[in-house]
């Protein structure tokens, strides 16, 4: 396929779209993945496509909505290739069992256990839960970026609350029983 | 009455809501942990920085991985115009000629212009470095130079007296691979052939390779220690040399990162 024409005029604007928007959708693409060596990848090919499409994406659309949907296909492709290679999963994100999860007490309900609960989500989940919660997308907007139903962003979400409620319950728990 | 009509059939065990499946509620009203979500994310987003050559990478990456630039699209016109042309005309003359014989009036017949490929460097000059390197393949990321890469081309590499070694950029690929690219910019007195002359003397089998400008030679990797190892030399313009050498690296990708580098200054 013949890529569309391009100015100079377009590779400048682009430039200035990735460098006012450059940082907030690094952002975005942390908080989806949890890692940022994998966000940048995925933003840095989510913007190649853009770019391809620069043209036709402006003119017809918002790119920075473009650009999130992209992301988010990225990645999900992305889950695709961890399942096919396995061993770049490491094993840290492994769940421990509940009466083994009495090392992080003293630090019931902080940041930190809560990020390590998010970390162990599954992927799927965890999408929502960024989009919803630290994103501050409706259900329809969310639904809307991940190309799914309300229904789906809405069960989703309830398991991921409720695995997140479990999990910080489990280290209350644990909590006590120390003490 | 079914089961789907019994309400508390279909309520879940732990529901903490009443009156309906609570996958129809906001699963997150009423407490504070959507806020302790937030800070969370918040705080592993700290200290973030966007690399600020994204926008340039991404730009001169995509030319350099697009299989069809403007310049094939204007040739596979060139060449169906041509063609169509070709056939057009020789449908219109062929029955000419049978019906007048020998007298019909002659046709120059098609022809073509070779299309004129100009290489321009858009990029702001700047004087500390004098090779962007425009495309870099996803998972790999600039690391620190080692010990002598620093200073001086090694002595392998290094032909005679006069070179100057004005830039150099080591770049390795993640999770271990020992994956490894390092590109050097100098300025030399004796131009492509010296060096060239020098890796015969060494042993090694020399080819022409593909750049978008200047000349260019690579070292056919041989059997042995450096039978992992690419070595290209290339001369984008005189008195300037840059020197490829790649580890263990695909030599798709590593052409791919020779299409994306310009000489900017």
């Amino acid at each position: 396929m013949v890529p569309e024409r391009r100015t100079v005029d377009d590779d400048a604007e682009f430039t200035q779209f990735v460098q006012t928007r450059g940082l907030d959708l690094l952002r975005f693409t942390v908080a989806l993945t949890g890692d940022r060596d994998q966000a940048e990848d995925v933003l840095q090919g989510a913007l190649e496509r853009l770019y391809g499409r620069w043209g036709r994406v402006k003119r017809r659309g918002d790119p920075e909505w473009y650009l999130r949907r992209s992301i988010i296909n990225a990645v999900r492709d992305g889950w695709r290739g961890r399942r096919r290679h396995p061993e770049l999963l490491g094993l840290e994100n492994e769940e421990q069992p509940a009466d083994s999860a009495y090392l992080p007490i003293d630090d019931l309900l902080t940041r930190d256990v809560v990020r390590k609960a998010l970390a162990a989500l599954p992927p799927r989940q965890r999408m929502v839960i960024a989009l919803r919660y630290w994103g501050g997308y409706t259900e329809v907007e969310t639904a809307r970026l991940m190309g799914t139903s309300v229904g789906t962003v809405k069960s989703q979400a309830h398991r991921a609350m409720r695995e997140l409620r479990a999990r910080l319950a489990r280290t209350e728990s644990a909590r006590g029983t120390r003490r | 009455m079914s089961n789907w009509h019994d309400p508390h059939r279909r309520r879940e065990p732990d529901d903490p809501w009443e009156g309906g499946p609570a996958w129809r509620r906001d699963p997150g009203a009423g407490d504070e942990l959507p806020e302790l979500i937030r800070r969370s994310i918040d705080e592993e987003l700290k200290g973030l920085v966007f690399p600020g050559a994204m926008a340039q990478r991404v730009i001169h990456g995509s030319r350099a991985r697009r299989p069809w630039g403007r310049a094939h699209a204007a040739l596979l016109i060139g060449v169906t115009v041509v063609s169509c042309a070709g056939v057009v005309g020789g449908a219109a003359i062929v029955p000419a000629l049978l019906s007048q014989g020998s007298g019909a009036p002659r046709h120059d017949g098609p022809f073509s212009a070779a299309p004129s490929v100009v290489v321009s460097a858009s990029a702001e000059p700047a004087p500390s470095r004098m090779v962007d390197v425009g495309y870099v393949p996803r998972g790999w990321r600039r690391v620190p130079l080692r010990g002598d890469e620093v200073r001086r081309i090694p002595a392998r590499l290094f032909a005679g007296p006069g070179e100057e070694l004005l830039w150099a950029v080591r770049y390795e690929r993640l999770h271990g691979t020992q994956q490894v690219l390092i590109i050097r910019a100098a300025l030399v007195r004796d131009g492509l052939g010296t060096y060239g002359g020098a890796e015969e003397r060494d042993g090694a089998l020399l080819k022409p390779y593909r750049v978008p400008m200047g000349r260019a030679l690579a070292v056919a990797p041989v059997k042995g220690s450096r039978a992992h190892e690419a070595r290209i030399y290339w001369e984008p313009k005189e008195g300037l040399l840059v020197i490829v050498q790649a580890f263990r690296m695909p030599s798709a990708e590593l052409r791919k990162v020779i299409s994306g580098m310009r000489v900017i200054a």
